[in-house]
């Protein structure tokens, strides 16, 4: 897709500057977004989306300086140009009950959800599918961006080799093998916590969504959370390992004083739950210098590209395994039904 | 705390049916009006007691959508119950139960028990399913049938203990090999303690390295 994905964006370049200009005075300017709406907190108070603010948005703005960091996030995800988008649009039955029944559990105002609704649907047609994870992060950068820029960041995450294409789908598999590289990593480095959650049987592709695929919309408070998704717009998938290793590192001490059979409290603790870390000043920094410590891990892009092969290859040979069972079962089923003896043969 | 034994639930079905909301109310008694969806797998935990007996429920919430089976079936290969929830006021989800359950009989082991729940009860005026179409589906598939609101808790304790108990007949029943952690089933101290159940020490160990 990227050669005929890139050829068309170049034809369309010469056009760009005049449609950002276009797009971004029809949303209200670069500001936009629904933080910049009056009323906002009134409507969205007790939001789902809102749980971890932990006091960082309020009515009187971003804290010092956000604004304009902001500003710069479309450029650091190479969101300059206008979306190409051929067909934008979403038909799909299955997929609007998904979308209406996630803005739902996202914003509070029946407004605000309609537009996460028509949002998602822009977005469908790039996967023709979806993973309920791309709601968490549509709907955080609804609080800063109009939709046209959203649309743009949102389609180079999905389409640029440096972010993560293939996670946004309900059958992940880009993302499935990342969690088994992520596996490995800990496996490498911290080998006691490794064995610590394989006793509790706890698979890596279960959790790590959390901080992968929904960018840790809701596990890091939002003070953090922006930084977060910052340092990922601009070192790419690999800072998503970084802060994996550096979280399981934070928390290993913890982890291994559990016990097998504690597997609720393993997922509480990776999923950073606030009944362990409520949202406190302590807690805040603490929280701001994991993702500091995230963003100093050394790690080589190109060993995570090796192990993406190894783990990759892996999965393919699984999936292939699963499909011939699968296709097996289908056999057997078809072989129980009855078949009439005077059907018609071609 | 020591139990008698522990049994691992699996909670699925639809998104939006209200799993995350079950699994609160029974674990913390408590309801969130507005709840954000999960993705990946939440967990709980809670003890109760059968017969006497302390018996911890480990239980699995699965993401509604996430059909990646890799992550799923994993889970059901290891389970002992599985609660199979849809919502009373969207059809939809109640049409979804079969391939729900294909899914789950497929990849469980034959001895799972099943129980099906039609949450949402306390929005009586909404509803889209009634009580017999739920029951005879139950029937038609033998699974145990309750409806349920997470919201007002009615039937949430019921739902949880009804399955813990028919699991535990099994035990008695002697279907299950208990020292087969694969059922979903661990014998705790407290059991082999009181002897009540024939497992060896050795086989303990044995199964404890074998994960689901």
């Amino acid at each position: 897709m990227s050669a005929t994905f890139l050829a068309a964006a170049a034809v369309r370049a010469a056009s760009a500057t005049a449609a950002t200009t276009a797009s971004a005075i029809s949303a209200g300017g670069r500001s936009g977004g629904l933080l910049a709406v009056p009323g906002f907190f009134d409507r969205e108070k007790g939001a789902p989306l809102l749980r971890r603010n932990a006091g960082f948005l309020s009515p009187e703005g971003l804290p010092d300086g956000w604004r304009a960091r902001l500003d710069g996030w479309p450029a650091l995800a190479g969101a300059t140009l206008p979306p190409d988008q051929a067909d934008p649009g979403c038909e799909d039955e299955a997929a609007l009950r998904i979308f209406l029944r996630d803005a739902e559990r996202t914003f509070q105002d029946e407004g605000h959800r309609t537009q996460m609704i028509e949002l998602l649907k822009r977005v469908w047609p790039e996967n023709r599918d979806y993973h309920q994870g791309l709601g968490y992060v549509a709907s955080l950068l609804m609080l800063f961006f109009d939709t046209e820029t959203i649309v743009r960041i949102l389609l180079r995450l999905t389409h640029d080799q440096r972010y993560t294409p293939g996670y946004w789908k309900a059958a992940p598999e880009a993302y499935v093998r990342d969690a088994m590289v992520y596996a490995r990593l800990v496996e490498e480095r911290f080998p006691a916590v490794a064995t610590k959650l394989q006793s509790a049987c706890i698979v890596p592709e279960a959790y790590a969504s959390k901080w992968f695929i929904g960018l840790c919309v809701h596990v890091l408070p939002y003070a953090s959370l922006l930084r977060y998704i910052e340092a990922f717009l601009t070192e790419g998938y690999v800072f998503l390992f970084k802060f994996a290793l550096a979280l399981v590192e934070t928390l290993s001490p913890k982890l291994l004083a559990l016990k097998a059979s504690d597997v609720n409290i393993m997922l509480e603790l990776l999923r950073l739950d606030t009944c362990h870390f409520p949202d406190n000043e302590e807690n805040e920094a603490f929280f701001l210098r994991l993702v500091a410590d995230a963003q100093a891990v050394e790690l080589d892009r190109a060993h995570v590209d090796a192990l993406r092969v190894e783990e990759g290859e892996k999965l393919d040979a699984k999936m292939k395994r699963t499909r011939e069972r699968e296709a097996q079962l289908a056999a057997e089923a078809e072989d129980d039904e009855i078949v009439f003896s005077d059907e018609e043969d071609d | 705390m020591s139990y008698a034994y522990l049994f691992k639930y699996i909670i699925i079905g639809d998104t939006g049916v209200g799993k995350s909301c079950l699994l609160l109310q029974f674990t913390d008694k408590r309801f969130q009006q507005v709840h954000d969806l999960t993705i990946g797998v939440e967990f709980g935990a809670r003890m109760i007691t059968i017969d006497n007996k302390q018996i911890k429920l480990q239980i699995w919430d699965t993401a509604g959508q996430e059909s990646f089976r890799s992550i799923t079936r994993s889970y059901y290969r290891g389970a002992a119950g599985a609660l199979l929830v849809y919502d009373i006021t969207r059809r939809e989800t109640f049409n979804h139960l079969t391939s729900w359950l294909d899914d789950a009989r497929q990849h469980s082991n034959s001895n799972m028990t099943i129980m099906l729940i039609g949450n949402k009860t306390d929005l009586e005026h909404r509803r889209a399913v009634s009580f017999e179409e739920g029951q005879q589906f139950a029937n038609e598939h033998g699974l145990i049938f309750l409806e349920t609101s997470a919201k007002t808790a009615a039937n949430v304790e019921e739902a949880f203990i009804n399955t813990a108990r028919r699991i535990y007949e099994k035990i008695q029943q002697g279907v299950f090999d208990v020292s087969n952690e694969s059922f979903g089933i661990k014998v705790g101290m407290a059991a082999q303690q009181t002897g009540s159940v024939n497992v060896s020490i050795q086989g303990q160990q044995r199964s404890s390295s074998g994960c689901c």
